[in-house]
């Protein structure tokens, strides 16, 4: 028990220990005004949460997750068949391998000019970006999946519909969750960069480029952390979904 | 009941961003490209070019366009200048990363309080978007490439630190024993554990390599006027469909390239590991 108690008190005492010091460092010397202390920003973050700040927090939410299950719902399969079958893979390779170290977001001028400044060319940059992560995982796990399970399935007899459900997606599960989870956390990142550059009307980017425009730092600190939150916030509710049904997700995890 | 069908290899799960096993081993050279592999790319840019020649229209540029748009580039210079910049500022700020990463992950390694401390802050701090921090970094240090600068090394601080602690940590116990036995001094023990924790740190860097160069043309193509993502951005901005589909080949290429200096890195490295031989 107090192992465990341990394990929560000695983070959070490094965290107070950061912020305390930041504090105290900012009421000896005088920072610049760009940089605000803890008080500072939490102060501004509470008093910035409005209809207004709940919109753009919405607005971002829904691009991203609008990227996101496009990006999957084509990975998930596609990486299963290119695993299974030999052909599929060797068509899709050069392609999958040029892309994926291709910055993609440098397509973002072309898919403006295609699409215009719309959310179609946002939501496509983000599925493109979250397609990535979730293939490699996704045809890593269906090819590391024990050849030895499946014969065992056979010689008991089961129906290829019960191998693929209490043999292949058990297996493939975990590295799929892991490719999931990448995936979430890309989709966050492009979601920000393309409304930046895709001059999103609303929006979380859109909130903190208008603080940039008028040099308003409150602003600009109250869009950090509210995409912080977010960030953390799915990252936790991806992680407890998944300790719930350990049998299934696996241990396999980022970082 | 003997099963001799061996147990594929279980991918490297603890980084957080995927290796390019299967995607980049083809494309190696000396390795030859599978000729469906070939087939596909042959039959997609013939594909390319009748499509867009048919639809005639600037917004759809052929291949050969691009292809000519990139060799324009490449002869005026700008494009070479321009990856210069972006890699430049890439290099510098992955320095700055991993001198960090390896230091923080070299204290981590050395203590089990400090490890306790500061490994769940960062892995909290890893599903945070901190390109968000950008606007803010520019109003800080300017658009000049510094505020870029400080978030590729914040970047590449994360997955190098991770990798540093862990292959500091794999120094086995019974070499360090010997290591002291043997009369060694502290800074030939040190030489002996960074030797060891280098192809973990290696595997760290070949997931950080493409996320800094992502890192970079992300800001370029938010603010600031030069490198590759200004480059492209700045085609765009003048209805260039040809110009900026040159670049983002450009930039294509130069991704598969320093993923393959990356593997070959690993490969060379992978020996030097003191954890198995234990």
């Amino acid at each position: 028990m107090n192992e465990s108690l341990l394990r929560w008190v000695r983070p959070l005492l490094a965290l107070l220990l950061i912020l305390g010091a930041w504090q105290a460092a900012g009421s000896v010397w005088s920072f610049p005004a760009y940089v605000l202390v803890p008080t500072e920003i939490a102060g501004a973050w509470f008093s910035s949460l409005d209809a207004e700040m709940g919109g753009a927090v919405g607005a971002t939410a829904l691009r991203a997750s609008a990227g996101f299950v496009l990006g999957a719902v084509i990975a998930l399969p596609l990486a299963t068949v290119a695993a299974l079958l030999r052909p599929v893979e060797n068509l899709l390779e050069p392609y999958i391998g040029f892309f994926y170290a291709l910055p993609k977001i440098s397509l973002l001028p072309v898919l403006v000019l295609w699409l215009g400044y719309s959310d179609s060319a946002r939501i496509t940059m983000i599925a493109v970006s979250a397609f990535f992560p979730i293939y490699i995982y996704m045809h890593a796990g269906v090819r590391g999946i024990n050849p030895d399970y499946l014969k065992v399935a056979a010689n008991v007899g089961a129906t290829r519909r019960e191998t693929f459900l209490r043999v292949v997606i058990p297996a493939v599960a975990p590295m799929a969750m892991v490719g999931i989870r990448v995936g979430v956390a890309i989709s966050l990142i492009v979601t920000f960069a393309a409304e930046v550059i895709g001059q999103s009307p609303n929006g979380l980017g859109r909130h903190i480029q208008d603080g940039f425009g008028i040099l308003s730092y409150e602003q600009m600190y109250t869009g950090i952390v509210m995409f912080a939150l977010i960030g953390l916030g799915i990252d936790l509710l991806l992680r407890v979904a998944t300790r719930n049904r350990p049998s299934i997700w696996g241990e396999a995890s980022p970082t | 009941m003997s099963h001799n069908v061996s147990h594929p290899q279980a991918p490297d799960t603890t980084h957080s961003r995927p290796t390019l096993r299967g995607a980049g081993r083809r494309l190696a050279p000396g390795r030859p490209l599978n000729p469906l592999s070939l087939l596909a790319v042959v039959t997609g840019l013939a594909l390319w070019e009748i499509l867009a020649s048919a639809a005639d229209n600037y917004l759809f540029p052929t291949a050969s366009d691009v292809a000519t748009e990139l060799q324009e580039l490449l002869s005026d210079g700008s494009l070479i200048d321009a990856l210069q910049d972006t890699l430049t500022k890439g290099l510098i700020g992955l320095a700055i990363g991993v001198t960090a990463g390896v230091l923080v992950g070299r204290l981590m390694a050395s203590s089990q309080m400090v490890a306790d401390s500061v490994t769940p802050l960062v892995s909290a701090v890893f599903p945070i978007p901190r390109l968000a921090m950008y606007p803010l970094l520019v109003v800080a240090l300017g658009a000049g490439g510094e505020a870029a600068i400080v978030l590729v090394a914040v970047e590449a601080f994360f997955p190098i630190v991770y990798s540093a602690q862990v292959g500091f940590a794999s120094v086995s116990e019974r070499y360090r024993w010997l290591m002291r036995n043997v009369g060694a001094s502290y800074l030939q023990r040190e030489a002996l554990a960074s030797r060891a924790m280098t192809p973990s740190l290696v595997a760290g860097l070949r997931n950080a390599v493409p996320t800094v160069l992502v890192v970079v043309v992300v800001t370029e193509l938010m603010m600031g006027s030069s490198g590759a993502g200004f480059l492209a951005r700045d085609a765009g901005n003048h209805f260039e469909p040809a110009r900026a589909l040159a670049v983002v080949a450009a930039l294509g290429i130069v991704g598969v390239l320093l993923n393959m200096v990356m593997r070959k890195f690993h490969e060379r490295t992978q020996s030097w590991s003191l954890s198995r031989q234990s």
